[in-house]
């Protein structure tokens, strides 16, 4: 037991009661939450819903007995069922938020900790907040089904676990206590378990040494704690790894060191923890209570600070992510607005994304070549092909690919685990290729969720009603683009090579395959398809788009075989183009990167500039 | 004594009171009530678990009435139908060869309705105590879990045979599959492949693992689809140059392809392997042995390439791929084998035949066909098709098939039982459906293999892969299989080369339709 002078204890409490500090701790807990609501709904509220959508929980006896398949499962269970909150952000931030205070307050009644030394106990939370907002790409890939949860969720099971073993008067009690703990716990915490017997090992080690507690305990604690995963591993568990049975839970970062700064919030998180203990030792009576207040408060600061820094901040990645979810609403403004407020170089992911909205908008052939185009790699600690994971779902389904995006549904659930969003592609695919059983299974599943119930009972009436789905302004958008015959073939993955590829060789059909395929040659600069698609785009349009006629008129110039005489350009077009032959021909000479400088302030919006120094792009 | 006699009174009036009433007035109706999963008119083995299932209509209450003609009738209340075990057992096995009966009540707005009787034969041969088979997505490339599992068929338990999660770790994947029993497991004896990781085949032998190479410098590849043969230490295996191509438009989705493909047989005791068919121009595949051990069925195509890129040529002329079934005698005692016999052309009536499996009786050669390929779990124009050996008769098996893909298939000890998997639910997620056969090569509808949760199908985002019965089941644990994993490297085998060729000879003597 804890020794602390009647004195000692008064001293706190009056502390605690004092104004100062009590303005002190206000100011601590509302700067926290202010940060912490920055930092979710306000700086990444559609990073949460997508949060969501990559998530999926079912109230349904399968998913809870696939969640326990590991040690960790209850963690696992309840984390799922809360990130459903995040549907609405602000509702999950304020359940987020709420258990980071939670956790807070346990922290303080568990390790006593003394009023001057109270800013300290928003570290843990700070750590985890960061935990989640350090992410980035990886809440595509990350193998931790409820992660957002699912370690806040530990800890405050770490905390209640110690708070229950502080008060066991005598050391056998809590050599039973620890080894039913133990036992009937790490099924359900898994490695949260065992980090819970480690603080009750050094909490009894504490007592030891104060002469109050006994070093049967310990062993008790040392002894479960190795056994009792075993144990579970060779006779119950048959998915989890061998390697794995004393940390899991943890979260599925690589330990190569190539994520060290993913690893850093736990890092701090479980030391702060440990150190806390030191606070049940002896409760500290000396004066200075305000400086050592202040130093504290410094310390918060910092870490919300260290919080705010590290948490991940990438233009690129939060584009895509208010792209993507445009794009699941058809709101191809939404997507073209995103691509104009973007300030900086795009990622092939952006640009494909614009040039789909350019599509569907009718405006690619006037505009395609205005918007920025770039290949800036994926701002990511760890090498995945995120132009595929994030664009082959939405992209191969709104290009009428819908075999290829059930596929790589299918690829991703089967890896990373069933998620809402794939759940989504996958019925709406089914219903297209009009398999309703397959997509009644996939409504069955969304009809289990909280938020997606609507979803799946407007799909539910399609099966229902078939010819509801002729009348869908997404299918009918996406139809035309599949007057295509059926081929054996593979995109091995390589999304933005297989879709212009598969485009460009296309001849015929629909006006909007034909002047789609148009736009896919124009992006390979492919003199020799340009020309029979552009004619045939004629015979069924009266206006030609700007760079359809800046195209021709280029083309003309280069090779000298096809005679556009008989063509309506635009005289504006023509000026321009005679503006940029003689501002070359000064330029004669020059190296390319002082041309492409150049010309790129007036010229910089047209397919000449793109056909002559957009080169070297970098995609797959 | 009175005491007693109230007590007993009392208990037996609370027991009676949980038991629900069938109403007496109930409204008969026309239509016939629609359940999950659909059980009407199938035959059942009698100790088989019970077939719950979901009453698929919305009412304010339910009862179902479960009897035959002898023994305690059953009732239960609620949507779902699940059914005791134990009263399960004891009316079937008093019922053998008779019709089990399942009346339906529904109670709407305060009227009882009764719905037309759901029957069930109740077939007077048990069926082969467990199953197993692989779960697994009915994905494409890539994998992370999946199992070996195995089924006991007289109550709802499962265990894990062996999870590839245990030595999967991150990138490094290990895939599992190809699970085959010598004769149903009796003599414990088992192979398993496991790929990638720590990769090898695993041959269990009195209850001992040892872990082996099959690839050869003269193979294509390691052993693939496999088959004990019924009583000697000798497995077949087919090697495989396999790949597969996604489909941009059909829904079918995805064409998988043998781009090459021979016949071994890898012999235990001495740890050699020898060639059975290697065909330049053929494709053989899908070995089998006959019941007495003394026959081996296997798939073919005949290939000649077109182009010179293979890969290519088959993309192109996928559908030109037929596979016919051929026979090869085999004298146990020399480890020869004879001429090849054809067993069935079906490339002559444009379609595709494989997996050809005798019935343990031997009258009879089960078969998957499609209109092209082999790998028939992704052609939904595959059905199965019985070959009556002394005939030569072919028929599909119509009580059987369905508009969808039924492929894999494998026989009961006692000849009686089919289970065979089938895509007929959804198109993509394959369930295992047993069928019955009866002593007069009559089929019946088959059912799906009973769950205790009736929606378990409708939750479960696996398929089940290679449905085999089993007459014992496997006993070692997964850890036990995870250890022989780990053992590397895997055994080498050698490769032996008989000095006397066989000739193959084809001789066309199967008749299609009669």
């Amino acid at each position: 037991m804890k020794k602390t002078t009647k004195k000692g204890i008064k001293k706190d409490e009056k502390l605690h009661a004092d104004p100062s500090f009590l303005f002190g701790k206000l100011f601590c807990y509302l700067f926290f939450i202010g940060v912490a609501y920055y930092l979710t709904a306000f700086h990444n509220y559609n990073y949460l819903i997508k949060t969501e959508e990559l998530s999926l929980f079912m109230p349904t006896k399968f998913f809870w007995v696939e969640c326990m398949q590991k040690a960790g499962g209850l963690l696992e269970y309840i984390g799922c069922f809360l990130t459903q909150f995040f549907y609405y952000p602000w509702l999950g931030s304020s359940v987020f938020i709420g258990l980071l205070l939670l956790l807070i307050y346990l922290i303080t009644k568990v390790f006593q900790i003394p009023a001057k030394f109270f800013p300290l106990a928003f570290i843990p939370s700070s750590m985890l907040l960061l935990a989640f907002t350090e992410l980035g790409y990886l809440i595509y890939i990350l193998k931790s089904p409820g992660y957002a949860y699912f370690n806040l969720l530990g800890i405050l099971s770490v905390l209640a676990t110690l708070w229950g073993y502080r008060v066991l008067r005598s050391w056998q009690s809590r050599c039973i206590f620890a080894g039913l703990f133990i036992v009937i716990t790490y099924p359900l915490f898994g490695f949260y378990t065992l980090f819970a017997a480690f603080l009750c090992a050094i909490y009894e080690l504490i007592l030891f040494t104060k002469k109050s507690g006994k070093f049967y305990p310990i062993l008790v604690l040392a002894g479960l704690v190795v056994l009792v995963p075993y144990i579970y591993f060779v006779s119950f568990y048959t998915r989890m790894l061998n390697d794995r049975i004393y940390i899991s839970g943890l979260p599925a970062f690589y330990t190569d060191g190539s994520e060290h700064s993913l690893w850093m919030p736990f890092v701090i998180l479980f030391v702060s923890l440990f150190l806390f203990l030191l606070f049940l030792i002896k409760k500290s009576t000396n004066g200075k209570s305000r400086s050592i207040f202040i130093f504290c408060s410094a310390i918060f600061l910092l870490t919300l600070f260290s919080t705010y820094s590290y948490s991940y901040e990438d233009e690129n990645f939060r584009t895509a992510i208010d792209m993507d979810l445009a794009i699941s609403e058809n709101n191809w403004n939404g997507v073209l607005e995103s691509a104009s407020n973007l300030e900086g170089e795009p990622t092939r992911l952006i640009v494909m994304n614009t040039n789909l909205a350019l599509q569907k908008s009718g405006i690619a052939g006037d505009k395609m070549f205005t918007y920025k185009n770039a290949s800036v790699p994926y701002k990511s600690p760890r090498n995945a092909p995120y132009l595929r994971l994030l664009g082959a779902k939405s992209l191969y389904y709104q290009y009428g690919d819908i075999n290829y995006c059930y596929r790589w549904c299918m690829e991703d659930m089967v890896e990373y685990g069933m998620k809402v969003e794939y759940l989504k592609y996958m019925l709406k695919c089914s219903l297209l290729n009009k398999e309703f059983p397959l997509a009644q299974k996939y409504i069955n599943y969304l009809n289990e969720t909280l938020f997606h119930k609507e979803f799946a009972q407007k799909y539910q009436k399609y099966i229902e009603h078939p010819k509801l789905i002729d009348l869908d302004p997404e299918f009918k958008s996406i139809k035309p683009l599949q007057a295509y015959d059926d081929v054996l073939d593979g995109d091995g993955g390589l999304l933005e090579f297989y879709l212009l590829n598969n485009f460009a060789y296309m001849q015929g059909g629909p006006v909007e395959l034909v002047e789609l395929s148009l736009q896919c040659n124009l992006i390979q600069k492919n003199i020799n398809a340009f020309w029979p698609r552009f004619f045939l785009y004629l015979r069924s349009h009266k206006r030609i788009p700007v760079h359809y006629q800046e195209a021709a008129i280029l083309y003309s110039y280069l090779e000298h075989k096809v005679d556009i005489s008989n063509i309506k350009i635009d005289p504006e077009i023509v000026s321009r183009f005679k503006g940029l032959v003689q501002e070359s021909e000064r330029s004669s000479g020059k190296p390319e990167e002082y041309c492409s400088a150049m010309l790129k302030p007036s010229y910089g919006d047209t397919f000449w500039y793109y056909y002559f120094f957009v080169k070297g792009l970098k995609t797959n | 004594m009175n005491k007693f006699f109230y007590c007993g009174l009392a208990i037996a009036s609370l027991l009676s009171s949980c038991t629900p009433s069938v109403p007496e007035d109930a409204l008969l109706q026309k239509t016939a009530i629609s359940i999950s999963p659909d059980y009407d008119k199938v035959a059942i083995p009698y100790n088989i678990a019970p077939l719950n299932f979901k009453i698929k209509e919305i009412a304010d209450s339910y009862v179902t009435r479960i009897y035959s003609s002898k023994g305690d009738e059953i009732r239960v209340e609620g949507q779902n139908v699940c059914i005791d075990c134990d009263d399960w057992k004891n009316l079937l096995a008093e019922n053998k060869g008779d019709t089990l009966s399942f009346e339906v009540y529904l109670e709407k707005k305060g009227k009882w309705l009764k719905y037309p009787i759901l029957k069930m034969l109740i077939a007077p041969e048990a069926i082969d105590q467990y199953i197993s088979y692989r779960l697994i997505e009915p994905s494409y490339i890539s994998y992370e879990t999946m199992s070996i599992n195995q089924r006991d068929l007289t109550n709802f338990d499962e265990s894990v045979i062996y999870e590839n999660s245990l030595l999967s770790d991150g990138d490094n994947g290990q895939c599992i599959n190809c699970h085959s029993y010598q004769n149903y497991n009796k003599t414990g004896n088992m192979q398993m492949h496991v790929r990638q990781r720590m990769g090898g085949t695993l041959i269990v032998t009195k209850n001992e693992i040892k872990k082996v190479n099959l690839k050869t410098d003269q193979t294509i590849s390691a052993g693939v689809y496999p088959s004990w043969h019924p009583t000697e230490m000798l497995i077949a295996y087919s090697v495989n140059e396999t790949g597969q191509d996604f489909h941009t438009k059909d829904p079918q989705k995805i064409e998988v392809l043998d781009f090459a493909s021979d016949l071994i047989l890898y012999d235990i005791n001495k740890n050699e392997i020898m060639d059975i068919a290697n065909d330049k121009n053929e494709f053989e595949t899908y070995p089998s042995w006959s019941a007495d051990g003394k026959t081996l069925y296997y798939a073919s195509a005949t290939y000649k390439p077109k182009m010179d890129n293979v890969d290519s040529d088959l993309g192109s002329n996928y559908k030109q791929l037929k596979y016919n079934i051929y026979s090869k005698p085999f004298d146990i005692a020399t480890r020869t084998f004879g001429k090849t016999d054809t067993v069935l052309m079906a490339s002559k009536y444009g379609k595709s035949a494989t997996l050809p499996r005798q019935s343990p009786d031997g009258k009879y050669l089960l078969f998957a066909m499609g209109d092209y390929g082999n790998f028939h779990i992704w052609h939904s124009s595959s059905d199965l098709y019985l070959m009556d050996l002394a005939t030569k008769e072919v028929r599909p098996l119509k009580e059987v098939n369905s508009p969808r893909a039924e492929s894999y298939h494998s026989w009961s000890s006692n000849g009686r039982w089919i289970i065979f998997s089938s895509r007929r639910d959804d198109g993509s997620y394959t369930r295992p459906y047993i069928a019955y056969f009866d002593k007069k090569g009559k089929a019946y509808k088959p059912f799906i293999l009973p769950q205790k949760d009736p929606d378990f199908y409708m939750q479960l985002p696996k398929s089940y892969n290679i449905p085999e019965f089993m007459v014992e089941p496997v006993l070692l644990s997964p850890n036990s299989f995870m250890k022989a994993i780990e053992k590397e490297p895997a055994l080498t085998v050698k490769h032996h080369n008989p000095s006397a060729e066989v000739k193959q000879q084809k001789s066309g003597k199967g008749d299609f339709y009669k």
